[in-house]
């Protein structure tokens, strides 16, 4: 017999004990309680990010690109990852073709890891990316990686870029993935963001950066 | 995997333990810390309260329809790409986690924080097979260079203070300076594991949640190392104890939110990791190979009965523990389990039998603190009790069914006689009252010297005559009647 049908044999053994489901009524306390006007879901959501040290930026579709390379310049990063074939992709490199000051070199990820592995652990210093959506009531991001946005994009370069759009925050994760229906097609992997990376585990002292990114800056779009 | 190191000593174990000052002085901070920061996080008694309720049923309802559940969550993984493994004991989920190793091509693995490897005791395995795993998260990191072991399920190196890991760090690692900055610090650990991450082959997760009904592996973690372990090298292997899935993904959002602000009083950990499938055509990153391994070892043994199947609810917040003025006064390590404070009281005797565990469901003065924090309301007081009636039944006793492996470990005849007598005398009115009678006028006789009675007590002391006799004489002083 095999360790499957052993197992599965005795937990059918066991005397059954039907429970039913917890109704639509019983998951509200997973969303009323964190369900926002405007105003309140864009304040708790930067309110969350910036109480673990994220760096949130106001700005527009007009003005992110400027104000990622005023970034760039101030931070100094020796070099910047962009997606492949993204929208945030055009706004980025004219602003670099036309920026009067040095910036850092824009780099694709454009090739499989196994190409240059080494180059993205060791000498990428940031890296930008777009989001499926957000969260209010935690201050998560939803990365939703994908062939454009690879998962290590947000995970192995010591700063993580992020732009989020205002129209793209949810209230609470329930809500969120019962209105986009999420079962119905999970991505190979799915991650929620909600600040740097950190650890308490000497002490109990919060230290950031302990093997994500040391860095998570929002570009947030108030107008889209 | 009990057999491989003698039988811990509780009793021994914790009275050193809680008479060593540092460690009464470490765990006692850290669980104050973590007791505030879980009190924080809700302040609205009916949301928690219901909430609680929402987990418990979430809980109960996915245990109530186990196996399908099971065969569903291998069916959606499969057609997701995920290859899943059954592992009935511990030596069965080394053994897959190995194999898995060498097809890989990988004498060494990097492990994400998972409780289930500590207790399938998988490093000590791989290194007699000449393998290696190395621990990445840093508290687990920390405890394994110190060659020790987990002192909590949440926070491994909470009983270690800075200091300490300053020497250890200085010590242990090639060229490493002395530094107590804690910044530093975690830089070094960092440096030293971004290597690893680098040239890792293998990576191994434990998993909060699996939902059946998309095939995911939820992880939660603050580092990041759980995402660097599932998403850099070529083969993924998680790890989960059977108990661990849920019907639906929207069972997760609840879970999640009783998981992060129980244990460490978080709205939500930095990274909620949830995994569906390999890496597809067309991605550029992420394992070629993803496998789960289900491990029963004795859980199927609480799920048999329906008392003790509520143990497997347990979502391992350490909400418990950090509560337990037990657990808060003799540290982790004196359990002498991989799950130590009331949670690891009620499901250790599971995996590893009540003959291994005999002293843990009596450790307790079943104050109740772990039953009113915990997030899916597990009975744990009602359920020690149980498995102390369980430590004292034998296995041939008539009409009790065998229920606990090792049950029967504490019984001894003579209290069993004792007991029965007791019982006897009184539900027989004569035999009562000449006890009475007895007790009070030979209670000179009583030896100074009562056991474990008088160890920390005053020797009991009968008064001169029953309460009846008083009550008797009472009463015909006042000349009435009751």
């Amino acid at each position: 017999m095999t360790a499957k049908t052993r197992i599965l044999s005795r937990l059918r053994a066991a005397p059954s004990q039907q429970k039913a489901a917890p109704s639509a009524e019983d998951y509200a306390v997973a969303q009323q309680p964190w369900r926002f006007d405007s105003t309140e879901r864009t304040s708790r959501f930067k309110d969350l990010l910036t109480a673990v040290q994220t760096e949130i930026h106001d700005c527009t579709s007009e003005t992110w690109p400027q104000t990622l390379a005023e970034l760039a310049a101030q931070k100094g990063w020796r070099n910047l990852l962009l997606p492949e074939n993204s929208p945030l992709n055009n706004a980025i490199e004219q602003t670099w073709q036309n920026s009067v000051s040095a910036l850092p070199p824009l780099q694709h990820y454009d090739q499989a890891i196994e190409a240059w592995r080494e180059a993205l652990f060791f000498d990428t210093d940031a890296a930008i990316t777009g989001c499926h959506a957000a969260i209010a009531a935690t201050g998560s991001i939803v990365l939703w990686p994908s062939p454009s946005e690879p998962r290590l994009m947000s995970l192995v370069p010591p700063t993580h870029i992020v732009v989020v759009k205002q129209s793209q925050l949810a209230d609470n994760l329930l809500d969120l993935m019962q209105q986009q229906q999420w079962q119905q097609g999970m991505p190979t992997n799915l991650v929620l963001v909600s600040g740097p990376s950190k650890t308490s585990d000497i002490q109990r002292v919060t230290a950031y950066g302990a093997h994500g990114p040391k860095a998570l800056i929002v570009l947030f779009l108030t107008d889209c | 995997m009990s057999h491989s190191h003698p039988l811990h000593d509780f009793r021994a174990a914790s009275s050193h333990a809680a008479q060593d000052p540092n460690q009464r002085h470490n765990t006692r901070a850290a669980m104050d810390f973590l007791m505030q920061r879980r009190a924080a996080q809700f302040p609205d008694a009916d949301e928690l309260s219901r909430l609680r309720d929402l987990g418990q049923k979430i809980r109960q309802r996915a245990l109530s329809q186990l196996p399908a559940l099971l065969e569903t969550l291998e069916a959606r993984c499969n057609a997701n790409g995920i290859q899943v493994h059954w592992a009935d004991t511990p030596a069965e989920a080394c053994d897959i986690i190995a194999k898995l190793m060498q097809q890989a091509n990988s004498q060494e693995i990097i492990k994400g924080k998972s409780m289930v490897s500590e207790e399938i005791e998988l490093n000590h395995y791989l290194e007699a097979q000449g393998m290696t795993a190395l621990e990445s998260d840093m508290g687990e990191f920390i405890v394994q260079l110190a060659h020790e072991k987990p002192s909590h399920i949440i926070m491994p190196a909470i009983h270690k203070t800075k200091v300490d890991i300053a020497h250890l760090f200085h010590d242990e690692l090639p060229r490493t300076p002395y530094t107590e900055d804690v910044d530093e610090l975690i830089q070094i650990g960092r440096h030293a594991l971004r290597q690893r991450f680098f040239t890792a082959k293998v990576g191994l997760s434990g998993v909060n949640v699996a939902v059946a009904e998309t095939g995911t592996l939820v992880l939660v973690e603050n580092e990041g190392n759980g995402r660097l372990t599932t998403s850099a090298p070529e083969m993924h292997i998680a790890i989960t104890g059977i108990e661990k899935v849920v019907e639906k993904l929207s069972d997760v959002p609840p879970i999640l939110s009783l998981l992060t602000r129980s244990a460490t009083g978080q709205p939500i950990t930095t990274y909620v990791n949830m995994i569906s499938s390999p890496r597809k055509a067309g991605e550029k990153d992420g394992p070629q190979q993803v496998h789960l391994v289900l491990l029963d070892n004795g859980r199927s043994q609480a799920y048999a009965d329906l008392q003790l199947r509520e143990t497997l609810q347990c979502i391992r917040c350490g909400a418990c523990m950090n509560h337990c003025p037990v657990y808060t006064r003799i540290g982790g390590h004196a359990y002498g389990t991989t799950y130590p404070g009331p949670i690891g009281k009620i499901i250790s005797p599971h995996l590893l039998g009540l003959d291994d565990t005999k002293d843990l469901p009596s450790a307790s003065t079943l104050c109740g603190a772990c039953s009113e924090v915990c997030p899916v309301r597990i009975p744990i007081p009602e359920l020690l009790l149980r498995l102390r009636q369980e430590s004292v039944t034998p296995e041939n006793e008539p009409n009790h069914p065998h229920t606990v492996r090792g049950q029967g470990a504490k019984y001894r005849a003579t209290e069993k006689w004792l007991w029965r007598s007791w019982a006897r005398i009184y539900s027989k009115p004569a035999l009562y009252r000449a006890s009475r009678f007895a007790a009070t006028r030979l209670r000179g006789l009583l030896p100074h010297d009562v056991g474990a009675w008088t160890i920390a007590r005053a020797k009991p002391q009968p008064a001169a005559k029953s309460l009846h006799e008083l009550v008797a004489e009472y009463q015909a002083t006042q000349g009435n009647q009751p």
